[in-house]
């Protein structure tokens, strides 16, 4: 930073000045401020004779409420201190680029990029860290992990035991010889809503709404594979451990969030809508198709059971966090014939049927 | 300043009157708080380390002193090398560990007394490079304060004290705090000026030895009012200067009736707001507590010369790990 002997022009008519500290004394000494070629000049208030001159590029400034600093990166610890207003309005027009040197709208765009990106990346490392922590845990934690809420809905199931001796009966034949999830529980709950749902430690609810509108066995049968594939799959468990991680940030935003990682079987229906979606919606249903065929069931009822939902007026399928039903009913027909037989013989089916018939 | 130093007790503040003030405003805070959330949302949180330096940065340049404001020169880089190379180092330790115990599960019996002796030395050890590694990133008109290279004596001087606390039942706790203010402070400096403490063990025992049965009648209520006798007592007995450019020691007017009600104001106003209004009772604490300080005495403080301050963030990486 050599001085020359030209004089530039001072930033600011008025004459104020800066209190420049050289970083080698505690000695603080005024000097008028002015550009040249680009440099920002240091001058003293006397004979406007040029100090120092620090290079546009390097200069780092720090604004404040009441003061704008200006650092140099060659210049270690030296510090210029402004606190006029007008000459920190001048030189904030003059120097302040803002982020990365850019010009403001070009760092707001690059900022917003950057955000977008980093969020999907979070979002896919996210996924993939879930599914890791998820098959990495023992299904029998699983299971005890999910005691409390498992208790909740066998406490409160219809049907004698004969209901469950056939739905246990029909898993162990959906699970093939080598099953990958060692127990299976299941609770035929009263709720006029069509629909079942997979909760961690292998807990299948089925809505005794899904068995009064199932015209016949095969439904309940690839119903109960899909629901099966989804604990197979651990998605519930996955979908717990990211909605946990997503969390943090959010308690970082919002103070404590904590209530979010309580699992309320009151809410249980949310929680499933917004957990899965529709990535892990065609991974169970593929799942679901395969236990089917190594069985020997037949897919027609699952296929009819997904037109059926469509009908019933559920969202598009691009507003929707699972793939719409004739999407759903297309897979299943394109991966072709799994059986012949509907899982469940006639008398097991009557025995579903009446399981909560006279409560619904 | 040699004959200023000899007084041992608190004296009326005499010479010139140097104020610190604290000009930072809520909403600057909050602004800041909310611009680093928002990097620290979208760098999956290893913006928190530039997030710490940006909040420093800002408390610090809202500091003056005789109307100059202190900077802050750490870096977000700096704190994240160091958090890197604390976690390798546990990472080390944890590979070291795992594999004695596997080879010789016996070796665990040996390797719990080392690992909890290592801790005890770390953790004061830590806690003396954290403060070094800020107070050496912290400059004033320019020029940079500093701290010896000295964490192994404090470290040392911890330890032997926890053991004489633990032997009295307790009762040598104001002689450890104060030898360890004394240590810090004597290894304090701000370019070629000094700190010194000149504060005295028995006296800061009697005051807590007295304060004893009003901690007892108070329920621990009394705390506050000890602590704030304490900094007190600190602050009349600390000084820096040289004998070239004379000395001044701090002056402050803290007391247990100030803090309880600042913090029970800031409390409630925290409460009322839900929480939006933080920034702005922290700033209200730093003010109050700036306000509090002076410095009285004659020093030229125009004169001082900078020195070499040295210090990395391995300290302050390893003293948050181990709290």
């Amino acid at each position: 930073m050599t001085a020359r002997n030209s004089q530039p022009a001072a930033a600011d008519p008025s004459r104020s000045t800066a209190a420049w500290h050289d970083g080698r004394t505690s000695c603080s000494r005024d000097v008028l401020l002015g550009m040249d070629s680009g440099d920002l000049c240091l001058m003293d208030p006397a004979d406007r004779k040029v100090l120092a001159r620090w290079p546009r590029r390097g200069l780092q400034l720090e604004s404040y409420s009441n003061r704008l600093i200006i650092r140099h990166r060659d210049e270690g610890d030296a510090n210029l201190e402004v606190t006029s207003a007008p000459l920190i309005r001048l030189l904030r027009k003059e120097l302040d680029r803002g982020f990365l040197d850019l010009p403001p709208l070009t760092a707001a765009l690059l900022v917003g990029a950057a955000g977008l990106l980093s969020l999907l990346l979070m979002w896919q490392g996210l996924d993939a860290a879930s599914r890791m922590l998820a098959e990495s845990l023992d299904p029998k934690d699983e299971i005890e992990l999910a005691a409390p809420l498992t208790d909740t809905f066998l406490s409160s199931r219809c049907g004698d035991q004969a209901v469950y001796d056939i739905l246990q009966k029909t898993a162990r034949r959906l699970g093939g010889k080598n099953p990958v999830w060692p127990s299976w529980k299941f609770a035929i709950v009263k709720d006029p809503v069509a629909n079942a749902m997979a909760l961690p430690g292998g807990l299948i609810v089925i809505h005794s709404g899904l068995i009064r509108e199932a015209k016949t066995p095969d439904e309940i049968t690839g119903v109960l594979a899909h629901e099966m594939a989804h604990v197979q799959h651990r998605h519930m468990t996955r979908s717990i451990i990211r909605n946990s991680a997503l969390a943090i940030p959010l308690m970082l935003l919002l103070g404590d969030v904590s209530q979010i990682l309580l699992i309320d079987p009151s809410n249980i229906n949310e929680l499933v809508a917004r957990g899965f979606s529709r990535d892990t919606e065609r991974e169970a249903d593929l799942g679901a198709l395969t236990m089917l065929k190594s069985a020997g069931i037949t897919s027609r009822g699952l296929r009819r059971f997904f037109l059926r939902q469509e009908k019933g007026g559920e969202l598009p399928a691009f507003l929707s966090t699972h793939p719409g039903g004739e999407e759903r009913a297309t897979a299943i027909r394109r991966f072709g014939e799994t059986g012949k037989d509907p899982g469940l013989s006639h008398t097991d089916w009557q025995v579903l049927r009446s399981a909560c018939e006279r409560s619904t | 300043m040699q004959e200023q130093q000899q007084e041992s007790t608190p004296s009326a503040p005499v010479g010139e009157v140097m104020a610190v003030q604290f000009a930072g405003k809520g909403g600057g805070l909050l602004w800041e708080g909310i611009k680093c959330y928002f990097l620290i949302l979208v760098t999956a949180g290893i913006y928190t380390f530039w997030a710490n330096v940006r909040l420093r940065k800002f408390l610090w340049s809202h500091t003056s002193f005789l109307g100059q404001a202190f900077s802050y020169h750490g870096t977000g880089k700096e704190l994240f090398i160091g958090y890197l190379k604390v976690v390798g180092i546990f990472v080390a330790l944890g590979a070291l560990l795992a594999g004695a115990v596997s080879v010789a599960p016996e070796s665990a019996m040996v390797l719990s007394p080392v690992i909890a002796l290592t801790m005890a030395v770390l953790t004061p050890w830590a806690r003396f490079n954290s403060r070094r590694y800020r107070v050496s990133r912290t400059a004033w008109k320019g020029v940079r304060f500093g701290m010896n290279p000295v964490a192994a004596d404090y470290a040392k001087l911890y330890l032997i004290e926890s053991i004489l606390v633990g032997l009295t039942f307790g009762l040598r706790y104001p002689y450890m705090a104060n030898r360890l203010y004394a240590f810090k402070t004597n290894n304090t400096y701000y370019g070629n000026m000094k700190f010194r403490y000149t504060g005295n063990d028995k006296e800061m025992f009697w005051m807590f030895l007295k304060s004893i049965p009003l901690f007892v009648l108070t329920l621990g209520i009394y705390f506050l009012w000890y602590q704030a006798k304490v900094f007190r007592y600190r602050a009349e007995h600390t000084w820096f200067g040289t004998a070239e450019l004379g000395a001044a020691k701090a002056h402050l007017t803290m007391t247990g009736g100030g803090i309880l009600w600042q913090l029970i104001k800031a409390e409630l106003f925290i409460m009322v707001t839900l929480g939006i209004g933080t920034p702005w009772a922290i700033c209200g604490l730093f003010r109050w507590a700036a306000e509090s300080l002076t410095f009285h005495g004659k020093v030229n403080l125009d004169q001082v010369e900078a020195s070499e301050s040295q210090g990395d963030a391995v300290g302050e990486g390893l003293a948050a790990a181990l709290g």
